[in-house]
């Protein structure tokens, strides 16, 4: 256990932990100041998470695609690059498991496997493209992958006005085929139990499965290995022999695999795909991988656990207001605010360490001194 | 090892804190039959000017007459959120009103899920795979928008120096569709040869999509437009409001609640010629007392129209400066109360596509 302990980089812990803390004060002030009870705020927002089965049920239906799209933008950071084309990964991800879920007729497994793996490959396109210009031509991924979540945006839009409007209301696709399920049997039945009448379904295994496998690669493989020193140093990379441009591309077409499965499994557990005017409503969610992957340090864990807090700080906000008449904006200002403090927490941290150097050579000094 | 164990106390702490208050929010049931009234709203938000603010309205004024009665509102970030944020409110209060067609599917789980709380629900009815179902603790409210429609297109035809008007609607759904179906149809009973341009929105927040499809239409020679799209509407004024302030004539008929102050431009005038009123405050108000004397028609659909003084024009239209005008309008209220003149919903007068009628 000591050893656990030892192993675990503090700093690395202790800049999120204190920045959670520090926005949960601030808000506490923000509802102060408009006149109302904090303590009274925040209890409603933790009884609606962990207020009773159904409410922890939800928290982890809303944690399920936070978790990937985290794990899509982490993988991408590890690379040095900043994917902010998750929400548009996740809309054709989602877009074409819808597809699949309408036309395809197969048995129940093997249809949602195919809806899936059929969503991370969308994704895997849609990642692709800012990844090969940025390999190839030195485009900057931000740019394209910004004009890509606009493309996304219209296309889905288009595909499901004209070509899979649901008859009582144009502006959602028809149903998808029953077998079009994430209701795995055996996993349902324990997930009934634990979680009456939420919407909890198998997801959150194979976001928990991501998690394990966007470590492995990270962490064990040649190429996770290639991926970190190409973020770190391209061109130490590029003199150590490996392929960067190669490695930038895959990265981000990977990232958007992630990305693609979470819009694949958002839309199978909601049975549908909406048209959305802007970059809101699902594609949030694509956001919402941003903040998850700078406050989990771009780790599996990380995400795993940052995600944890984001959808239950989602998941609380409608009990917050429905029972504090706290306006259920002030978790996105919580929720802000703890991003800001974890980048500004890397500042903290350089001053601190410029801070114990300077110490240290004191310390030094005066030990020369005293000898002397 | 030190600082480890200082941070898990702290977080101990504020843990068991939070939980001790979290407790204490619950409150004991009340004597009261409606002692405690939440509304979610949809993604328009509680200020949207238009659906949720309307019923907002209606359970604060519920509220104001009916003493030691709570309320409060969860306003929906997205459309996912629909049904665990009806149920959220369910836990905490004995009616829940929920404003809009988009809450037909989330409240046939959540209404089965809580059958003890009661659900008002408008302009839409519990669905369950497409299918409308009939439950017994939820009240449907449904406008003969149709009505509020024609005497639009009554106003709209008598007004206009064209020969075409136009209609801009959000997403083509039956409550909007009715709209159209009776503009047209009011429109026609003034000047059978006027024709009406049909467009859709496919939105009912996009401000760009109706500045530009109102551009369009005014250049193409219309002169009024009657917007039924919630925010699309905004753009739409912006637009006719550009080109009044040029010296272009461009009218726009508003929809759900009356828009006159929102076309106010420069020197006090308005843009808007008249609104097609929608009162879903009064009815909301209204249902919630039935519930509290106990005759509330749940299970069922309740169609309310100009009869119950539920739809219409606004009582004041200061554009509406031709008496003959007016006079008509009186004379064909009139006339629809009676019954003499009977307007065609879009069942029966089909106007789902986006084309000239």
């Amino acid at each position: 256990m000591d050893k656990l302990i030892a192993r675990i980089n503090w700093r690395k812990v202790l800049i999120p932990m204190l920045s959670i803390l520090s926005a949960f004060v601030i808000g506490a002030l923000i509802i102060i100041a408009s006149g109302r009870n904090p303590i009274e705020a925040f209890g409603a927002l933790f009884s609606g998470v962990f207020g009773n089965q159904y409410y922890m049920g939800e928290w982890l239906f809303r944690t399920v695609p936070i978790i990937l799209t985290g794990l899509a933008v982490a993988f991408a950071f590890r690379t040095g690059l900043f994917n902010i084309g998750a929400p548009g990964q996740l809309a054709i991800g989602g877009l074409v498991a819808v597809i699949i879920g309408i036309h395809v007729e197969l048995p129940a497994l093997l249809h949602t496997t195919l809806m899936i793996v059929a969503g991370g490959a969308a994704g895997f396109v849609w990642g692709f493209i800012p990844g090969i210009l940025k390999a190839r031509y030195r485009v900057h991924e931000v740019v394209v992958s910004i004009m890509l979540n606009y493309t996304a945006l219209y296309l889905v839009n288009y595909w499901i006005l004209n070509f899979i409007p649901n008859p009582m209301n144009p502006a959602q696709s028809m149903a998808m085929q029953s077998t079009a399920t994430l209701k795995v049997p055996f996993f349902t039945e324990i997930l009934a139990f634990l979680f009456p009448n939420s919407r909890i379904n198998f997801g959150i295994f194979i976001a928990i499965i991501a998690c394990i496998v966007f470590s492995f690669i990270i962490n064990k493989t040649t190429f996770g290995y290639e991926l970190r020193a190409v973020g770190l140093n391209p061109s130490g990379a590029q003199y150590a022999g490996m392929k960067v441009n190669r490695n930038i591309a895959l990265s981000m077409a990977i990232a958007g695999v992630f990305a693609g499965v979470a819009g694949a499994i958002y839309m199978i557990s909601l049975g549908k795909i909406d048209v959305e005017q802007g970059l809101t409503g699902y594609y949030a969610i694509g956001f919402d991988g941003i903040a998850v992957a700078l406050l989990g340090n771009s780790t599996g864990v990380g995400v795993f656990f940052s995600a944890l807090l984001l959808g239950g700080l989602k998941a609380g906000a409608a009990s917050m207001q429905a029972f504090a008449q706290v306006p259920a904006e002030i978790v996105e200002i919580i929720s802000s605010l703890i991003l800001l403090f974890v980048a500004s927490g890397y500042l903290f941290e350089r001053f601190a360490d410029q801070w114990t150097l300077k110490r240290i050579k004191k310390q030094r000094q005066q030990k020369v001194e005293v000898s002397k | 090892m030190k600082k480890l164990l200082a941070l898990t106390s702290l977080a101990l702490v504020f843990t068991l804190g939070l939980t001790a208050c979290g407790s204490s929010t619950t409150d004991g049931e009340s004597d009261l039959p409606v002692a405690s009234v939440g509304l979610v709203t949809d993604t328009g938000g509680i200020n949207d000017k238009s659906f949720n603010q309307g019923s907002w309205e209606g359970v604060e004024a519920f509220k104001a007459a009916n003493e030691g009665v709570k309320t409060g509102y969860i306003e929906t970030k997205q459309d996912s959120d629909i049904q665990p944020n009806l149920d959220t409110s369910a836990a905490q209060n004995q009616v829940v009103v929920a404003p809009g067609f988009k809450f037909s599917e989330g409240m046939a789980v959540s209404a089965q899920a809580n059958p003890n709380t009661k659900y008002i629900i408008l302009d839409a009815t519990p669905t369950v795979n497409e299918e409308e179902i009939s439950l017994d603790n939820v009240a449907s409210i449904l406008f003969r928008e149709e009505q509020a429609g024609y005497l639009a297109g009554v106003v709209a035809a008598s007004t206009t120096q064209k020969d075409t008007i136009g209609f801009i609607g959000g997403v083509p759904l039956p409550a909007v569709m009715n709209f159209a179906a009776g503009y047209i149809q009011g429109a026609k009973a003034v000047n059978p040869d006027i024709k009406v341009d049909v467009q859709y929105a496919n939105s009912f927040t996009d401000t760009t999509i109706g500045k530009q499809k109102a551009a369009a239409m005014y250049a193409s020679g219309m002169d009024i437009i009657f917007v039924a799209a919630g925010g699309v509407g905004t753009g739409v004024i912006e637009q006719a409001k550009e080109l009044v302030t040029q010296g272009t004539d461009a009218w726009v008929i508003g929809v759900d609640r009356d828009q006159y102050e929102d076309g106010l431009y420069e020197d006090g005038k308005s843009v808007v010629l008249t609104s097609a009123v929608k009162h879903v405050g009064i009815a909301v108000n209204e249902t919630l007392e039935a519930i509290k004397e106990g005759t509330a028609a749940f299970g069922q659909v309740q169609v309310l129209g100009i009869n119950e003084d539920a739809v219409g024009l606004p009582t004041e239209n200061p554009n509406i400066t031709d008496q003959a005008v007016l006079d008509l309008v009186g004379k064909t209220t009139e006339s629809m109360k009676s019954g003499e003149i009977s307007v065609q919903t879009s069942t029966d007068f089909p106007v789902q596509e986006a084309k000239i009628y």
